[in-house]
């Protein structure tokens, strides 16, 4: 009858197999599967061509939705916030920080209602028109882009469908300048459990399924993919990256604001 | 000390299904071996489950069980990778018994490390899901509670029995004749 050696029968089988789960786990998570944005999104352009295909009520053409000034007639296909709408109840954009002229419109839904206040489409000058990149901001190529990251154009074509934004930057950050209407959470938020702002945004959308766009500082950032896994994991499964951030939006001349309803 | 000299055949076995502490030690390996395997498949292909399970770990805030403000990410990308498949490992070499006190040793060694973490949660206050198997709760509720470290302490229980007592019933092992200490199990069985 053999001996029983626990080291060579137990101790070091076991440390084998700690060892042999540690190796797949790395595996799978590091090059498998990386930890970007692990969810697969509905293609963000299959979901703006159907957009486009469903065709505007009213007989407009999508082209005619490039047009600003048309937006205003678009209100049916887009998503509506409740009444009452809780950023009435937010401060105004403070005067202090940006000019009148780059005023964004501050809400999604009536960004276009009021023409009296929305800068002339025809006029290239306006900041919403004419991309503001004298500072020479590179954008970045969609091939080049992850998964599950997208491009500015493909950011403002979800923004004007109606998808929510999220602010993965800073506090002071957010305040300072924010996508028009977006929601700031970040990633510290979630140590507590759900953040409070992710039951207030779920509140504004149809359904958990409306595509969410996250964003921070652009470049190598990685916040906005962080918060995009969270929100993975509460739910939201078409979270997309905007890959070239706040920064990118600025430069492209997209709605822009600092009224900050949500810190 | 394993003392079973039985002939190494399939009737042998099941015939050793009689004795009580052999009932105890299958019952505790394919039990501990199901609740790893559920716990592994949810957290690794369950809806959003590696996610939800980061979600988890991320408000268990184990950091702060070091005196660390928060818990470091790469800290919770390597457990989050690394628990399931060490789970899905040991799950499969109880179930189909290759190394079992090996595989239950680390078991318990894993299931000692999460009534650590959820007494401190607990102790801390702190209102989180466990995510222990995913999107399920089979035994307790999904919110961490002293339900979880029942359970977990019922679970040490079985793999000590793993650990500590010897058999060989119905495993690979005995097929294939790995972790055996009984060379009069190794040899071809003779009619």
């Amino acid at each position: 009858m053999g001996s029983f050696n626990p080291v060579k029968q137990v101790l070091i089988p076991a440390v084998a197999v700690t060892l042999l789960g540690t190796a797949i786990g790395v595996v799978d998570a590091f090059v498998l599967r990386p930890l970007a944005v692990r969810s697969s999104p509905v293609d963000v352009d299959t979901l703006l061509r159907a957009r486009s295909d469903a065709g505007p009520p009213g007989g407009q053409t999508p082209q005619d939705n490039a047009d600003p000034a048309d937006r205003a007639d678009d209100q049916g296909e887009r998503f509506v916030f409740p009444d009452p709408d809780p950023r009435e109840a937010g401060p105004e954009s403070s005067p202090a920080t940006e000019p009148a002229a780059q005023e964004p419109p501050t809400d999604t839904t009536r960004a276009f209602e009021d023409t009296a206040d929305v800068p002339d489409p025809a006029d290239a000058e306006t900041p919403r028109n004419k991309p503001n990149n004298d500072e020479g901001f590179t954008f970045t190529d969609a091939a080049s882009m992850p998964e599950g990251h997208i491009t500015i154009e493909q950011a403002y074509g979800l923004y004007e469908m109606g998808a929510q934004f999220v602010d993965a930057r800073r506090l002071d950050e957010y305040q300072s300048g924010h996508v028009a209407n977006a929601f700031r959470i970040a990633l510290a938020d979630f140590d507590a459990g759900r953040p409070v702002n992710l039951d207030f945004m779920q509140s504004m959308m149809p359904d958990l399924s409306s595509p969410v766009v996250v964003y921070c500082g652009g470049g190598d950032c990685d916040e906005s993919k962080q918060v995009a896994r969270m929100l993975n994991s509460f739910g939201f499964p078409n979270v997309y990256v905007m890959h070239d951030g706040y920064p990118g939006w600025v430069a492209a001349g997209h709605p822009a604001g600092n009224d900050a309803p949500y810190p | 000390m394993n003392t079973d000299t039985r002939p190494n055949t399939l009737a042998s076995d099941l015939a050793g299904v009689r004795s009580i502490g052999t009932l105890a030690w299958l019952f505790s390996r394919f039990a501990i071996g199901g609740l790893f395997a559920l716990a592994a498949l949810n957290k690794l292909r369950g809806p959003n489950g590696p996610d939800l399970f980061y979600a988890s770990v991320k408000s268990f805030r184990a950091g702060e069980m070091i005196g660390l403000e928060s818990t470091p990410e790469w800290f919770l990308r390597f457990s989050v990778s690394v628990t399931p498949w060490v789970e899905a490992i040991c799950a499969c070499a109880l179930l189909l018994g290759v190394y079992v006190r090996a595989s239950a040793l680390v078991c318990a060694a894993w299931l000692m490390f999460f009534i650590v973490l959820i007494a401190s949660v607990l102790s801390r206050g702190l209102n989180v899901d466990c995510g222990c198997f995913g999107e399920l709760s089979p035994i307790c509720g999904k919110q961490v509670g002293v339900c979880n470290i029942v359970q977990n302490l019922v679970m040490l229980v079985c793999t000590g029995i793993l650990v500590f007592v010897d058999r060989n019933t119905l495993t690979l092992d005995r097929i294939l004749r790995l972790g055996t200490n009984d060379p009069s199990l190794l040899e071809p069985v003779s009619d």
